[in-house]
């Protein structure tokens, strides 16, 4: 077993283009637990990190859209945004892990796409900003789409993460795994700033009580209703299949009408 | 199918450093080299974000799009919710 760390993260944006929209006490909230995660994910040893992760029209476009998109690069440069208050800057990435998860995905029949260059955006930036910029590890980014129908479904995503889990646990390296997303939030909707507080709620339990089959049959069109960042929480349920006997523990939940966001921070523990 | 190169403007000003310069020096000229009918040109030179919206611009790429041409969230959501009132 070299899965070290688990953890799912959301990255709306105004945690950091504008924090001072949201009240103080939540985002001290969600401040206080990203940092609780970046501590516990340091004292695990991880020696990199896979990020599940979503593509925001940074890399792709409706020229060509990967379901999944596995990064094989040594560095990766980010955030695209000049308006999101994080420097740009060089991220080291896992090229021999990231050839390597590729290979397994290949070998048990999953075929992603994969690129040696990719640029990160707030999806993969925030949680780099706030879990990393102390503590340093490459990371192998996994791109999905979440973002133009048709989408793969949360069954697909599921078997995804649990066919990366089966890889990482033959890795020599310990490996730290994010899932960056959601929960629910409609940015840039006519009903931007609607949080769907009883998708949250479900979710979070889903993952808590390990009610898989409800991961797996999470519908589009439920993910859907909770505004189109809700599609996001396919890198939490493809996470969950990487750490398939590991029990979600919510660090925090804060719907934040400011963010738009129902903004969540989850650690997962192997079960003794 | 023009809606494709409607999306493909919107994500070179927010992605591409050197079409965003471009498009803040001089809109016209960035959208001129771009596919577009009449009413997406018209609806981009006067940055009407409800008829936008309705063009089909994906909202992540709206959004940012906004963002970039300094609009504030409070007049993003006005524009889109125009019977709600402000």
């Amino acid at each position: 077993m070299t899965i070290v760390f688990a953890a799912g993260v959301s990255h709306a944006p105004g945690i950091t283009a504008w924090p001072e929209i949201a009240p103080v006490e939540q985002k001290d909230a969600v401040y206080a637990a990203y940092a609780e995660v970046a501590n516990d994910l340091a004292t695990s040893g991880a020696e990199a990190v896979v990020i599940f992760s979503s593509e925001h029209w940074t890399n792709f476009f409706l020229d060509h859209m990967p379901a999944f998109c596995v990064g094989r690069a040594d560095h990766y440069d980010g955030p695209v945004e000049p308006w999101l208050g994080i420097p740009r800057t060089r991220v080291p990435g896992d090229a021999q892990l990231g050839a390597d998860l590729l290979n397994a995905l290949y070998d048990a029949g999953i075929d992603p796409s994969y690129s040696d260059e990719l640029e990160l955006d707030h999806g993969t930036m925030v949680p780099v900003h706030f879990l990393l910029s102390d503590n340093m590890k490459p990371i192998v980014p996994i791109m999905l789409n979440t973002l133009s129908e048709p989408m793969p479904s949360a069954g697909s995503c599921f078997r995804f993460g649990t066919t990366v889990g089966k890889a990482l646990a033959d890795s020599k390296k310990k490996v730290a795994v994010i899932a960056s997303g959601g929960l629910s939030h409609a940015p840039g909707e006519r009903t931007h700033g609607k949080i769907d507080g009883k998708f949250d709620a479900e979710f979070i339990t889903n993952l808590t009580a390990r009610n898989d089959d409800a991961l797996r049959n999470l519908s589009h069109e439920r993910m859907a209703a909770a505004g189109g960042g809700a599609h996001e929480v396919r890198a939490w349920i493809a996470l969950a299949g990487a750490v398939q006997n590991w029990h979600g523990r919510m660090i925090s939940y804060e719907a934040i009408k400011p963010w738009a966001t129902g903004y969540g921070l989850m650690e997962f523990d192997p079960v003794a | 199918m023009s809606q494709y190169h409607l999306q493909k403007l919107c994500r070179a000003v927010n992605n591409d450093p050197a079409a965003r310069e471009k498009y803040l020096a001089d809109p016209k000229s960035l959208i001129s080299q771009f596919e577009l009918t009449d009413g997406e040109r018209q609806a981009l030179a006067t940055l009407d974000i409800d008829a936008l919206y309705d063009l089909g611009v994906h909202p992540l790429l709206l959004k940012p799009f906004t963002v970039i041409n300094g609009i504030s969230q409070d007049d993003y959501l006005a524009a889109l919710n125009p019977e709600s009132g402000k």
